[in-house]
């Protein structure tokens, strides 16, 4: 039986009845527009849904593509523009041109003028377009209008931005004593810790997000690395650290932190893993000082050596800028102490080595080096204590660009060099 | 980029479709996914204990106080007590002797003052006696107390007693089981205006064969530099203070007279000063002279090796025991120094502060040392402990040095994680093969070690020795403002053993010397040590864990005067204790 007619069937009765056929073939195209308008306004209501959902859970990437979606049918909604420019300023790897147009056609599309001024405000201070110097907009914080939490995270992210790490650390303990149960606060907070080699604080952050967000990746590589820094549970941070590798593959820092757990555990593949790392990033310092320690462990003193000479100048190299972009990633850097500690380290190490390979003389000079590098942080210890204590004394300011470069920091001795300088064109602030 | 529209009649089609597999529920991402990563193993069933507490039941109710409920946050109160094992009145079995700690009296809560001191005689069965008011020890605190040293100081073979602290220290002799304090006439008071003694040990260090006494003091710290210093959980903010903000202290060695005096040899022998808590003595390089190892809280360690006549040479950083291996003073508490690899050689053991490994160094055989701790695998404990008491044990007598640390926080309110209370280790030394360096990996076998293992303390020092003369080490724990733990050795594992008491010619003590039993193709080395551990005193037995061999090939002792003697397995026999006299051939069973 057949169900359709035969095309020759169709073309007769077309022929036959040519203003029927064109009305139905018109009704069906009809049909057809109207359907896919439907859909297409469905779909990007779906899109609104979605990336409403995602700002809730701080997924910034995500919302941003589902505004960005639902902005190509609805251009005109003003808020979803405002929200898109919040997106983009937001995310983690931000995008504050972008921030900007969206500001502007939310503005263009009738959202409230001060609204889009606080957001403005805050995308000037979290993009530094003003300086690294430029004044935080804490005035946001006393409108009654602003989203507190909102201010705190563009305020911290800024202080990132311009690398006053102390400020930030203050905005972000701000945050999280106002919103002591969003996780969100507390994963930026982790992060900044783990940066500034405060890992056994950056630990209780990281555990909250886990506890609350057990799907964040970032919390799960940041529990796992600072737990390897604080030694505080190695089997637990090699289970985190090779879960998130899984997902992940290729970062550095977790591939180092894998190796230093399994040292420690006393797996043997330990070796292959930094290998790899090196081979691909031969600066990694973290990587150089697991080698030298695995090639001591071996009783191989020259292969120690070898690593510890490459790792020397990297202990005195300053965080470089992109450590502070993968910061404001949320993937801080694998931090691994101070410039004077890991400088200690390294002679520590070398005299040693040296020592066990029977060169005596060469572990001398590394022993006195280390002497002479305790004796010069107890020096500038007491110089920034003094610091503390009388903040304009130029002569304190000579001492410390004296004695930062002789640590090993000396982009601060750089700093008190140029202090002293400007204070010796001026004269002396008393 | 404009994206390319579906022909509408497809659309219709396709969005029935689209829409019911829309529906369907996708695979969750790795990162969807819970976690399954923090999950607690299972509990597994522990088996038989190691060690058993028999506190309870035995005598002894005692509980060091530091003094912290006048909230004084002061320094002092961080270091705790400890314990000291000493058979006083010669019965063959140990006794237990534990200091007291202090508090603060006063109108304004600055006078400081001692709790007593407590002697218990060992009533066998595991029962116990208070005898300190009848064995003439003071009954009254008489400082504030800290450690205990065990030696014979005037050779007369009846231990004496030496108790530490801050203010003044206190030497009691023992004249046949009764106390005198005799600081005063021996020349130990302390005229400086500022004394804290903490741990310290005897040993003939000038070769005259009368016992000499190396003694640590801590830091600068009175209500006069009393600074206030910042604590994170603490109600006021404020905790005590770390030791890096006080001056270390000038350390002591007194050398003994020949009419039963000491002098004050610190300076002429080269000792430096320090923050000194736990000291141990023994020949780490092999020369017949004992050498001298000092654990310094956040201080380089010094090693002073003896250079004969009451010199010593600090060698601490040449020798790579200094530091950590990250080349910074660690936070050194406890101490102790054994053969744990079966090499002949003594390596050294420190117990440190949170986030620092303990530092296990190896001894090379020159002298020379190296960082073992990570492939000894004590750097896996984590780093969670502030260590105090520890000592290297055979508790199952394989033969290999196990080991024991006691944890504590030296804080009142530490930062979480970290806790104020915390578990103690016991690491399991698996019994190597003959012949060679061993890579020992130390097995943590807490959790099956025994309930007391498996509960938190604030744990000081910790004394070991056989306190029922059965081969198996016991231990007795201090703890801060927590009952002291009588903990008995209960390892069922069936392996022989012998126990040696030396004693020596002229000096009864015989710190220094070097047993080397042969026993089944392998080598053990032993040694009597002067002090170790944290603040406390051990047995002065050596005992021998003998394995599955029924008793020794022979046993090789060197005395502290340099004469080596050596005693065949069949005399010595096994499962019991020997004494051995420096010069005589023959054998004195001690059966138990």
């Amino acid at each position: 039986m057949r169900l359709l007619p035969s095309p020759s069937a169709v073309r007769d009765r077309v022929c036959r009845h040519p203003v029927v056929a064109g009305l139905v073939i018109g009704v069906l195209l009809l049909v057809g527009v109207v359907a896919w308008v439907l859909d297409r306004n469905a779909r990007a209501r779906g899109h609104r849904r979605e990336a409403e959902a995602a700002l809730a859970v701080y997924e910034f990437e995500r919302a941003r593509d589902e505004l960005r979606a639902y902005l190509d049918v609805y251009s005109d909604d003003a808020e979803a523009q405002f929200w898109l420019a919040q997106a983009c300023r937001r995310a983690r790897v931000e995008e504050f041109a972008q921030a900007r147009t969206q500001l502007d056609a939310a503005a263009r599309w009738g959202w409230p003028k001060s609204a889009v001024t606080r957001e403005r405000a805050l995308l000037a201070f979290q993009s530094q377009e003003g300086g690294a110097r430029s004044e935080p907009p804490t005035r946001l914080l006393a409108d009654p209008t602003a989203e507190r939490a909102l201010v705190m995270e563009a305020l911290a992210r800024g202080c990132i931005r311009a690398a006053r790490l102390d400020d930030a650390q203050a905005w972000l303990d701000r945050w999280v004593a106002a919103e002591p149960n969003d996780w969100y606060a507390r994963l930026w907070r982790g992060a900044l810790l783990h940066y500034m080699d405060q890992p056994f604080k950056a630990v209780a952050d990281y555990e909250y997000v886990l506890q609350v967000k057990p799907d964040r990746a970032e919390a799960r590589r940041g529990l796992g690395l600072t737990l390897v820094e604080c030694g505080f549970d190695y089997p637990r941070a090699l289970r985190l650290l090779e879960d998130y590798d899984h997902g992940h593959p290729n970062d550095p820092d977790v591939q180092v932190g894998v190796a230093r757990c399994r040292q420690v555990l006393g797996e043997p593949a330990a070796r292959d893993l930094l290998q790899e790392v090196v081979a691909t990033h031969p600066d990694h310092p973290d990587a150089l000082l697991a080698l030298a320690l695995d090639a001591a462990d071996r009783r191989d003193y020259a292969d120690a050596l070898n690593w510890l000479r490459r790792l020397e100048p990297w202990s005195t190299a300053p965080p470089d800028e992109e450590s502070l972009e993968r910061l404001l990633r949320l993937e801080p850097t694998a931090s691994s102490g101070s410039t004077p500690t890991r400088l200690m380290t390294v002679y520590h190490l070398t005299g040693n080595a040296f020592r066990q390979a029977g060169r005596d003389g060469d572990a001398e000079s590394f022993e006195r080096r280390l002497r002479q590098l305790e004796s010069d942080v107890d020096e500038l210890r007491a110089a920034q204590s003094e610091h503390a204590r009388n903040p304009g004394d130029v002569a304190v300011w000579r001492r410390l660009a004296d004695l930062y470069p002789r640590v090993g920091m000396r982009i601060d001795g750089q700093y008190w060099q140029f202090r002293v300088q400007q204070a010796t064109r001026r004269g002396p602030k008393q | 980029m404009k994206r390319r529209q579906l022909p509408s009649w497809i659309a219709l089609v396709l969005v029935p479709i689209v829409l019911i597999a829309a529906c369907r529920k996708t695979e969750p991402t790795l990162d969807d996914r819970a976690p399954q990563i923090d999950t607690p193993p299972a509990d597994a069933n522990p088996g038989p204990p190691i060690f058993t507490d028999v506190t309870a039941n035995c005598g002894i109710a005692f509980t060091y106080r530091n003094g912290e409920e006048a909230d004084q946050l002061t320094i002092l109160e961080s270091l705790g007590g400890g314990v000291a094992l000493i058979d006083y009145d010669q019965d063959g079995l140990l006794d237990i002797f534990v200091t007291g700690g202090g508090y603060f009296a006063g109108v304004d809560g600055k006078e400081i003052r001692g709790h007593p001191n407590r002697l218990y005689k060992n009533l066998g069965g595991w029962k116990f006696k208070d005898v300190t008011a009848e064995v003439g020890l003071p009954t009254e605190g008489t400082f504030y107390s800290h450690g205990v040293a065990v030696g014979d100081y005037d050779n007369d073979g009846w231990p004496d007693l030496l108790v530490t602290g801050y203010g003044r220290l206190a030497l009691y002799r023992n004249d046949h089981g009764r106390f005198t304090d005799v600081t005063e006439s021996v020349g130990l008071r302390d005229q400086r205006p500022l004394h804290w003694s903490t741990g310290a040990a005897w040993a003939d260090l000038d070769g005259d064969g009368r016992a000499d006494l190396f003694i640590c003091h801590y830091v600068d710290w009175s209500f006069a530099n009393h600074p206030p210093c910042p604590g994170g959980i603490g109600p006021r903010h404020v905790d005590v203070c770390s030791p890096t903000r006080f001056r270390p202290l000038a350390q002591q060695l007194f050398l003994s007279n020949a009419n039963g005096t000491f002098r004050d040899a610190t300076e002429a022998a080269g000792i430096k000063p320090g923050k000194g808590l736990g000291v141990v003595i023994v020949d780490v390089d092999h020369d017949g002279r004992p050498d001298i190892y000092v654990a310094n809280d956040a201080y380089d360690n010094h090693l002073y090796l003896n250079r004969g006549g009451g010199h010593f040479e600090e060698v601490g950083l040449s020798r790579g025991v200094a530091l950590s291996e990250q080349g910074v003073s660690a936070g050194s508490m406890g101490v102790d120094a054994a053969d744990y690899d079966g090499s002949g050689h003594f390596s050294l053991f420190v117990t440190n502060f949170q986030q620092e490994p303990h530092d296990l160094y190896q001894n090379d055989g020159r002298g020379q040392f190296r960082h073992a701790s990570r492939r000894a695998g004590i750097t896996a404990l984590g780093l969670n402990f502030v260590g105090f008491g520890t000592g290297f044990i055979d508790y199952d007598r394989d033969g290999a040095e196990d080991l024991f640390i006691s944890n504590g926080h030296a804080y009142r309110y530490p930062s979480p994680p970290a806790t104020l209370a915390q578990k103690a280790v016991l690491l399991h030394n698996p019994a190597r093969q003959p012949g060679g360096l061993s890579e020992v990996r130390f097995q943590n076998v807490s959790e099956q070690a025994g309930e007391y293992f498996r509960s938190v303390h604030r744990g000081r020092g910790v004394a070991f020795g056989d306190l029922d003369n059965d081969g198996r080490v016991d231990m007795v724990v201090s703890h801060c403002n927590e009952p002291v733990a009588i903990l008995r050795n209960v390892d069922t594992t069936p392996n022989h053993w012998l126990g040696v008491r030396l004693v020596g010619q002229p000096y009864r003590d015989a710190v220094g010397a070097e047993l080397t039993l042969e026993v089944g193709g392998r080598k053990l080395t032993r040694a009597i040590k002067g002090g170790g551990g944290y603040l406390s005193a051990n047995d002065s037995r050596v005992m021998f864990g003998l394995g599955s061999a029924p008793r020794a090939d022979r046993l090789t002792v060197r005395w502290p005067s340099g004469r080596v003697q050596t005693w065949d397995g069949s005399a010595l026999g096994a499962d019991r204790y020997v004494h051995l006299r420096e010069g005589e051939p023959g054998v004195a069973h001690h059966d138990r």
